[in-house]
């Protein structure tokens, strides 16, 4: 039921497509996840925590589902740079909230600590006998886990392959969950052993992850929507595709000085080579073709690239 | 590093209290108020009676500890709950008490129309709780 990725080289296709089974996949489960620790949580405040994060985590996945819906979609008139901000948005979006209730479980948290409240945790009647609640949180949080890092796994090759930001974040999310799952149960065991201020440092914890995730998914949306540079797909380093365009563009014997100025849209780079042509180039117009395609072939994440020739370069502007 | 935790988790006492309720009930004191809410408790001349009142007595008689009657006000008795002053609390309180937040709620006893009715310990002391709910569902049966 795939819409036709006319961005996406055709070898890439069903890489896209086993993203997208994923991530339906991923909704499903979080879907029986969310279900599971809803009815095991009971008191506790990291269980709480942990199902606001487990509700949270639905967001990437639908976002990249929605988002893919709307890349197929050719620029037209109305919107002549095309749909691909999409993506963008979706991760704006998320980004937002993540951050939002990042804060806000830090915060009710904190004060779960402060104010001492002593968690009650009771029993679950199964089979006409009364068990600790405390085992069923374990086995509501390993469930919440265990699927989430199997799943992970296997969307990080893909977001690799197919360079794309929204999955690559997802995928590790989901990997970390173990983080979450282990710190909740350390805090349900120290409840266990009488320490009621346990489960409120776990969820402190917890808090504090969803927090920082919400805060560096935040800054890398933001510096998406300023246009910022293409970077390697951990987000470290300028890609090195950029420095490939340099250099073939200054393999023409014509091409005097090269610089470039590219940003993300979407999974795609837009950008402008700037050229300074050697002065006595004879129909220097007519080689901007060829350039042009060799370029384009470098990569098939080069959507739309303008040349142009230059006297100098704009001050600050390219590299 | 998970077979460990059940390890743990299955020697002594688990889950313990944080304010050894539990300990000091062993040691022969049960701690109960109690409210005038009829037919679930009665307070006449006698002391407390009713289902929940003798339900109190039976566990009581099981842990070997006697009880202190303590008879006041809902509002009060909950307060005391909250501040360990007192180790359980009845009244035909149910599930949807405005004073969840005081304290934890057993299992609940008895349901009828709706409501589902328990009784009440002092929030985090979840070693008693475990022996009172135990307690209700065997009686239950």
């Amino acid at each position: 039921m795939v819409s036709p990725q006319f961005e996406l080289p055709r070898h890439l296709l069903p890489e896209f497509e086993k993203a997208r089974r994923l991530e339906w996949i991923t909704i499903g489960y979080m879907l029986t996840v969310i279900v599971v620790m809803y009815l095991a949580m009971g008191s506790s405040q990291s269980m709480k925590v942990a199902l606001m994060e487990d509700v949270l985590s639905l967001i990437p996945s639908i976002s990249f589902l929605v988002a893919s819906r709307y890349l197929h979609k050719k620029a037209d008139k109305k919107f002549p740079y095309g749909y691909h901000s999409a993506f963008t948005i979706a991760f704006l979006c998320g980004s937002v909230a993540l951050f939002a209730i990042g804060l806000f479980v830090v915060f009710d948290s904190a004060m779960t600590l402060v104010q001492q409240e002593h968690p009650a945790i009771g029993s679950v009647v199964v089979g006409g006998k009364a068990y600790w609640l405390g085992y069923a949180m374990y086995g509501a949080l390993l469930y919440s886990a265990v699927p989430a890092m199997i799943i992970g796994r296997k969307k990080l090759p893909l977001a690799e392959k197919l360079h794309n930001k929204v999955l690559f974040t997802d995928a590790e999310t989901q990997k970390a969950d173990w983080m979450t799952a282990l710190a909740a149960m350390v805090g349900i065991t120290g409840i266990g052993f009488g320490w009621w201020w346990a489960d409120a440092v776990a969820a402190l914890f917890i808090s504090v992850n969803i927090l920082h995730d919400g805060y560096k998914n935040l800054r890398n949306a933001i510096a998406d929507l300023m246009s910022r540079r293409p970077q390697t797909t951990d987000q470290k380093e300028e890609d090195p595709l950029l420095q490939e365009i340099r250099n073939t563009a200054s393999s023409f014997s014509w091409v005097k000085q090269v610089a470039v100025r590219f940003r993300e849209n979407g999974q795609i780079y837009f950008g402008e080579i700037f050229i300074i042509p050697h002065s006595d180039t004879p129909e220097v117009n007519s080689r901007l073709p060829e350039l042009h395609d060799r370029i384009m072939e470098l990569h098939w994440k080069i959507h739309d690239v303008t040349i142009a020739l230059v006297k100098e370069f704009p001050e600050d502007k390219a590299a | 590093m998970v077979l460990l935790f059940f390890m743990t988790t299955a020697c002594s006492q688990f889950p313990r209290d944080p304010e050894q309720t539990m300990a000091r009930v062993n040691r022969g004191i049960l701690r109960v108020g109690a409210t005038h809410h009829p037919p679930f408790v009665v307070i006449d001349n006698h002391g407390p009676s009713g289902p929940e009142a003798e339900l109190v007595s039976e566990f009581a008689a099981e842990q070997h500890a006697q009880i202190r009657w303590t008879i006041s006000s809902e509002a009060d008795l909950f307060e005391k709950l909250k501040q360990y002053e007192l180790d359980l609390v009845v009244g035909g309180i149910t599930t949807r008490s405005p004073y969840k937040s005081h304290a934890g709620f057993t299992q609940p006893y008895a349901r009828h129309q709706d409501k589902k009715y328990v009784l009440a310990v002092p929030p985090g002391e979840n070693a008693l709780l475990l022996a009172l709910d135990r307690f209700i569902i065997s009686h239950s049966q």
